[in-house]
């Protein structure tokens, strides 16, 4: 029941006005009921007591017809029971009441038993007559009044047993249908129930404006905290008198103001940082360009100095280099603790890109280098020049670390992701230091003079690249047995859950790590 | 001689750069503005522009922009700042080329070497796809007889892409074979350079004919099957 539930859990309006409509509608109903009990049993109080005063006329009349009966010769007993029967058609009209006369047991004028037309003397049952019969008293019951030829009417019915000269005991029934009372309540129920309906109409539609009403100013408060998360921070709740809403109101836009200030204080300081990278870059560049120049001007002619100046030519040469290297590897870092970096993504195939990478860091020197490279080309949607920045670091590395060992580079992949790795037979690290190599200026042996021209932010840059494209370099390695870089990403640069298509722990190591507890 | 226009405000980069190129035996022409540079351009109409992108007054894009209203000559921009925005608004306000500060001597003088090669041709010899007639030896375009100009950059993109229909170049073939070094992959240098040429030739750019992109590989010429 989607459709029953969304409206119940979203809206608080809808939850009061069904609260508000399911109370009113339980208290209507039990006083629309009530009433009609009491209203029920008064009329049928009326009926009985109107109908035993009914039946004692007609037992008096009854007596009165005893004693007025004139027997004429020809007069018969059964003469005598006819009138007597006449004398009971006293009342208000004949549909009034009906009258059952019957002989009581053990009376031998078995035939002489009078009804009212039409109806069937079995209405009065055995047990009903046997309790007239017993108590010599007035007793009542309610009943079915069955007419003769079918159809049948509830009725009430008061009887007695009395007693008439020459004809002996006789039971005298006086039935008083209750179809008028029946009639009168069925036209009170209707009449109640419409009422009722139109109540609970009422009362909902009341309490669903009335909460409409209320509610509105808390909608529209959550919509603009909604719109106020969404990024726009100048949104501010409308405040109106006094009441509760308002102290919310109050206290959201105090909330909002704080919030605000806050993060235009971060934009501004990223921007601040953002804006500093870029003119250092700049400022420092163009020096730097007419010094390398300079420089590369003055080691061209080297040959024509005197031996210590020559060599200061060599020394100033290559750091310069180095210089620039360190220079553009801080800004790069710089731009990435300042969010600035930008992916700028193509399709291309990484093997090719491998490939040239390491024809462009190794040169003709590539007898301890194995490659295993994927049939066919492996398509990526990723950034070219990041994505060979990672190979150049993780070569690098492997290449200075190597200690004359071999290095395997490995591409492999599968549905989502390509891994790359890049594995070395060289002086390795420590287990506890497979996240610290990602640290900036990390060594793995502060003792051991760097040998190469490394910055010591190539794998902090690697990994910020790495995480860029939603992916991540793992780092494996034990001393003396080399290390293993693996680097993975998702093939079409999209966020999620991805497992490493190349096992960061070598193959070959795992014997050894099974064997050895280590550290 | 060969003459080169050097526009830089930063003096002592300007003159570290003219003792380089005057080394290397190129005539050398310094402005130290984007506001006087295209005077100067007209005035002394050289081989070759080098452009810083930072410039007081007019910054260098809007003075590539200047210039390429009226020549076609090879421009390198000179930026401080690899950042894609900077690089792109250069490319295509119609830089042939860029350099990322600091560069070597070595470098620059390559990159010029390369932007003011002519390839050698033979007398006479055209070459043609579709509608359009690339006249090598007097380095000019034809599309229905109307000549579409192209700056020499732009020409050697499309001439070798023709010259061998069909093959499939990868990007990096094409920095090569047109830039005529490798540097560092720089893919947005082609892509920016293959827009412009399918800007000029293609009746619809959006859908081009002659210049096709391969994808995951690079571009080929060809004429797509209609």
């Amino acid at each position: 029941m989607a459709i029953g539930i969304r409206p119940w859990r979203q809206s608080l309006a809808f939850k009061i006005t069904a609260g508000i409509l399911l109370l009113s509608a339980i208290l209507t109903s039990a006083a629309v009921a009530t009433l009609y009990s009491q209203i029920k049993s008064g009329l049928y109080r009326e009926k009985y007591q109107s109908s035993q005063n009914l039946y004692s006329t007609i037992a008096s009349a009854i007596q009165l017809q005893v004693i007025l009966f004139q027997p004429t010769k020809k007069s018969n007993l059964k003469d005598r029971f006819d009138s007597i029967f006449s004398a009971t058609n006293v009342g208000l009209g004949s549909n009034d009441h009906e009258i059952v006369l019957l002989p009581a047991k053990g009376n031998k004028h078995k035939n002489f038993l009078g009804t009212s037309d039409g109806v069937d003397p079995s209405t009065i049952s055995n047990n009903f007559s046997e309790i007239v019969e017993k108590t010599k008293k007035i007793s009542s019951r309610n009943l079915t009044l069955n007419y003769i030829g079918g159809g049948n009417a509830n009725a009430y019915a008061v009887g007695a047993l009395i007693t008439l000269p020459e004809l002996g005991d006789y039971e005298l029934y006086v039935v008083f249908p209750l179809t008028d009372v029946e009639k009168s309540l069925h036209l009170v129920r209707n009449y109640l129930s419409i009422i009722g309906t139109i109540l609970i109409l009422l009362i909902g539609l009341t309490s669903a404006w009335f909460t409409q009403r209320s509610i509105k100013p808390v909608r529209e408060a959550a919509l603009i905290a909604e719109e106020f998360t969404s990024g726009l921070l100048d949104r501010r709740i409308l405040i109106k008198g006094e009441d509760e809403m308002a102290r919310l109101g109050r206290a959201f836009n105090e909330m909002a103001v704080v919030l605000s200030r806050q993060i235009s204080r971060l934009e501004n300081l990223s921007r601040l940082q953002q804006r500093f990278v870029s003119d250092v870059s700049h400022e420092l560049r163009t020096p730097l360009t007419t010094m390398k120049m300079a420089s590369g001007v003055i080691h061209a002619n080297r040959d024509f100095f005197a031996p210590a100046v020559a060599r200061s030519a060599e020394l100033l040469q290559v750091q310069m280099e180095r210089f620039e290297k360190l220079l553009a590897d801080l800004l790069e870092v710089s731009r990435f603790d300042a969010q600035a970096a930008a992916v700028d993504l193509v399709e291309f195939d990484i093997c090719a890109t491998l490939e040239r990478t390491i024809d462009y860091v190794l040169g003709a020197d590539k007898t301890f280098l194995q490659l295993k490279l994927p049939e066919g080309p492996v398509i990526i949607l990723a950034d070219e020049r990041r994505i060979e920045r990672i190979f150049r670091n993780l070569i690098t590395n492997a290449v200075d670390h190597r200690n004359e060992g071999n290095v395997e580079i490995t591409v492999a992949h599968n549905e989502q992701v390509v891994s790359v790795g890049v594995r070395d037979y060289g002086v390795g690290f420590a287990r506890k230091d497979s996240q610290r190599v990602f640290e900036r200026f990390w060594r793995a042996d502060p003792s051991r003079a760097r040998s190469s021209g490394g910055t010591g932010l190539g794998l902090a840059i690697s990994q910020e690249d790495a995480l860029l494209h939603h992916g991540k370099i793992e780092a494996w390695g034990r001393p003396f047995h080399g290390a293993n870089f693996v680097l993975t990403i998702p093939k079409t640069n999209e966020i999620g859950e991805f497992e490493s298509a190349i096992a960061v722990i070598p193959e070959d190591e795992i014997s050894t790590i099974a064997g050895i507890k280590e550290e | 001689m060969t003459s080169i226009m050097v526009i830089d405000d930063d003096q002592h980069l300007a003159e570290m750069l003219s003792i380089v190129l005057n080394g290397a035996g190129y005539e050398v022409d310094l402005v130290g503005s984007g506001d006087m540079a295209y005077e100067v351009f007209q005035s002394q109409d050289p081989d070759l522009v080098l452009l810083d992108v930072m410039l007081p007054g007019k910054d260098g894009v809007e003075v590539c922009r200047e210039i390429r209203t009226t020549s076609m000559v090879p421009i390198v921009m000179l930026t401080a700042k690899s950042d894609t925005t900077d690089v792109i608004a250069g490319l295509e306000a119609g830089a042939d080329d860029y350099m990322v500060k600091p560069f070597t001597e070595g470098e620059l003088l390559a990159r010029i070497k390369a932007r003011l090669r002519r390839q050698n041709i033979v007398d006479g010899q055209t070459l043609s796809i579709g509608d359009v007639v690339i006249d090598l030896t007097g380095h000019k375009v034809k599309k229905n007889s109307k000549e579409i100009p192209l700056t020499r950059l732009e020409f050697d993109l499309l001439v070798a892409l023709v010259k061998e229909p069909g093959r499939v170049f990868t990007r990096e073939d094409l920095l090569s074979e047109v830039w005529g070094y490798r540097p560092a992959t720089d893919t947005r240098l082609v892509n920016v350079h293959v827009q412009r040429l399918r800007a000029k030739v293609e009746d619809d750019p959006e859908n081009p004919k002659f210049v096709l992109t391969v994808r995951g590989i690079g571009y080929k010429a060809g004429q797509k099957e209609l």
